[in-house]
Formats: C-alpha cells, structure tokens, sequence
C-alpha cells in the first residue's frame, strides 16, 4: 500500500516538475528541483541499496525528459547515497523514528539542516555536470544559490502544508 | 572466491552506488560527444508524443496568435519566392550546379513540440525525422532567422541544438562589412548572444545585421542571426566583445523549416576526400 502512494506521488511530482518548474525562466537563475522531495522523504528504514535504485530510477525519468541523459541519475544516485549517512549524524536517536522522514518525525530544525545541504548538493551536481565545463564557476554557484532557496521554499512549504 | 563474496556481500550498497555512477557519467560523456542515441531524449517515441499532446493542447489555445504568425510568414515567403525567381536566370545563365544559391536549398517545414531555454544545454525536439528525411546536421531555420542545428535524428521525431547552447558555434557574418566571426553563447540570457573572433582593428556599430556566412554546407549566406546590441573594446584584448540580440525569439517559437542542402555530398567530397 506504502509503495502505491509512493508511486502515485511520485508521478504527479514529476509531471509537475517536467511540465512546470523545468520551464520556469528565472533570467538564467536556473530553474528550481522540486523533484528531490521524493528522495528527502523516503522513509529511514529503507534498505540502502532500494534507495540507491529508487534515485537513480527517478534521476532517469527526469533525464529522459529533460535531454540530459545522465546529468540527474548520477546526481540522485549520489544524494541518495549520502542521505543515511547525513540523517545519522544529524539525528541522535535513528532506531525512534519510523515511517516517512519529515519535520514533524524527525523535528523541524534538524529536517531544515538536511534539506539545506542535500538540496545545495544537488543542485550544484546538476549544474555542474550540466554545463560539463567549470569554466562559467560564478554562474554554476549563482544558479545553485537562486535555484536552491526556490527549491527549498516550496519543499519546507509542502512539509509545513502536510 | 569467499573473500571476494564476502567483501561483496559487505560493501553491496556502496558496489550499486558506484556501478551506477559509472554508468551515469559514460552516458553524459557520450552525450556531449553527440554520439546520443534518440532512445533517452525528448525525441524517444513516448516523450516526444506526450510533448506532441501537450503542443497540441496549448497550439489549441493559441489559434489568434499562430494565425496571425501565418499570415506573416506567409508574406515573407512569398518576398522569397519573388527573390528566387530573381534568383534564377541568372542561375541558368552560368549553368552551374554547384553555385550556392538558394535553388540548391530544399526546405522542410517542420513544427516545435518541445523547447527548454533555462539550461545551460538547450534542446528543442521538432515533428519531423528520418522518415521525412531529416539528417544528422541540417539547418534549422524559423521565418525571423536563425535557429540551430540537427544533433540526433528519430523515426517521426528530431532533436536540435539550437543557437543558446553553450557547446555550439555558427561561422556568421556582420552584413555591413563581411567580416567573418562566429556566435557563442554565455549560457545565461536566451535572447542574446556573443559575436567571437572580431579584430579590433575593425568597426563593429550598434544596429549592425549578423548573418549566416555561408561558409559551411549546414546553411546558405544571408541568414538572419542577430542586430548587434552593444559592442565594448577592451584595451588588453584582440577582440572585440560584442553583444547580439538574436532574431529569434525561443520562448514563443512554434514553426521552424529543415534545410536540406543537395549539395553537401559535391562539399564534403572536396572537404574529406572521395571513398
């Protein structure tokens, strides 16, 4: 049952991702991920190498739209990758929590933290291996600031909402 | 054999992890060596038919527009064909078929489904493929100028690598006084992009018309690129730096032509030798 509402969420979020925000026009600010909520909520208790999979699955289909064959798999692959680690560190106490990863299981400041650095992780992988070049640095850092506190407002906005 | 399964089975997450990273940057190199296949783009069969659905839904909404857009073209094709029929006696009179004039041009009308213009790669994915004959190359034009190149090739689908791109150049012209520079884009503003390789030596004016140099067999000359926006002079630099707004307008571009050159064969058999 868990699996089907993740399906479904997952579907409707990457509609909206590839339909409105990957064509959003922020002056050449890049454009917001919204998509990496799908990876920040996955619940803790996952087995590593199902989420590894479920990243990179998700990083795929963006791609395949987006024609940047590559560019989100190894990225989504990557945070996926990294998230346990980071939500051992930043929470004490990991056995307590079950279920989905939110604010409300996890608190707010601590799922604020993760958030922050997973979503500027992101964003400047994708920028980078994007332009596949560190020629224009500045615009790379420009865009992943711009894009990330855009990103991050509607994340903490969904997860204040739900 | 045991210490091998056993070093396996331990580190399995961080095995996947690699093996699809590994995978993920061999695809990306050979994207940007534009060996892509169509299978992960937006021209793939299923993407690019629910970007069709889409295009036909907003084209829908949008009739006022498109019609008056045709109307304007139409009126620019037919000054084309004036222009052609000017064209062709003196054509005749040479009798030369390898003359690049614009009877050895074929064009192929062909309509945008899709179009991203906040990357750094953009991309847009037109109706029409091998099966109306579009090729790897082509020119892609639209009726105000210039637009970019083929890069991979479908059955009913293509994919373009338009002028706001940070890894491509078109060899192009300033009307005014030939001088031959090429078209460079800062990956940042889609309406504008950088003239490259003009001596300082030479005058570069505000207003100054960019077109295509006809240099290469992807596009015939006189092709509109740009007007010159703003051009600066650095006291170090060879160079001038110069801004060209461009003619064409991605963010509301629906209708492009494919150009076909039937003389690129006579071309590339000068330029790469017989087989």
């Amino acid at each position: 049952m868990e699996w089907i509402k993740f399906v479904l969420k997952s579907i409707i979020i990457i509609l909206l991702q590839v339909t409105l925000f990957d064509r959003l026009q922020i002056q050449g600010w890049g454009y917001p991920m919204v998509y990496i909520i799908l990876l920040l909520n996955l619940p803790i208790q996952l087995p590593r190498w199902v989420e590894i999979l479920i990243g990179a699955t998700v990083g795929v289909v963006i791609d395949v739209c987006n024609n940047s064959i590559g560019v989100h798999m190894a990225t989504c692959t990557a945070i996926s990758f990294v998230r346990p680690i980071l939500l051992k560190h930043a929470i004490i106490d990991v056995e307590r929590i079950k279920g989905e990863i939110n604010s409300r299981s996890i608190g707010r400041a601590e799922y604020i933290k993760c958030a922050v650095i997973l979503t500027l992780a992101h964003h400047f992988m994708v920028f980078t291996l994007e332009a596949w070049s560190l020629q224009n640095w500045w615009l790379l850092i420009l865009q992943t600031i711009f894009s990330s506190i855009i990103t991050l407002i509607i994340v903490l906005g969904y997860d204040m909402l739900k | 054999m045991r210490n091998l399964l056993d070093f396996l089975l331990r580190y399995n997450n961080f095995l996947i992890f690699t093996i699809l990273e590994v995978v993920a940057f061999i695809l990306i190199g050979n994207t940007h060596e534009y060996q892509q296949s169509t299978m992960w783009t937006s021209a793939n069969r299923i993407v690019a038919g629910s970007n069709n659905m889409k295009a036909s839904i907003s084209e829908y909404l949008s009739l006022r527009e498109d019609n008056l857009a045709l109307i304007e073209e139409n009126a620019k094709l037919q000054t084309q064909i004036m222009e052609l029929k000017n064209l062709q006696e003196p054509a005749n009179e040479r009798k030369s078929e390898y003359v690049y004039s614009h009877l050895a041009w074929k064009y192929t009308p062909a309509k945008v489904i899709d179009i991203s213009t906040n990357k750094q790669h953009n991309y847009l994915t037109i109706n029409k493929g091998s099966r109306d004959g579009i090729e790897k190359d082509m020119g892609v034009i639209s009726a105000n100028g210039l637009v970019g190149i083929v890069s991979s090739v479908a059955e009913q689908y293509a994919l373009v690598v338009p002028l706001i791109h940070t890894d491509i150049s078109i060899s192009s012209r300033i009307k005014s006084n030939g001088q031959i520079g090429g078209t460079q884009w800062n990956g940042r503003d889609y309406t504008t992009v950088n003239l490259t390789h003009i001596s300082r030596h030479i005058s570069v004016n505000v207003g100054d018309t960019i077109v295509s140099s006809g240099l290469t067999p992807v596009f015939p000359e006189g092709i509109p690129i740009g007007v010159v926006e703003k051009t600066t002079l650095k006291k170090t630099s060879d160079y001038h730096t110069t801004k060209v707004k461009l003619c064409t307008d991605y963010r509301s571009l629906k209708y492009v032509q494919v150009l076909h050159n039937k003389n690129k064969k006579h071309h590339d058999n000068i330029y790469y030798g017989m087989d």
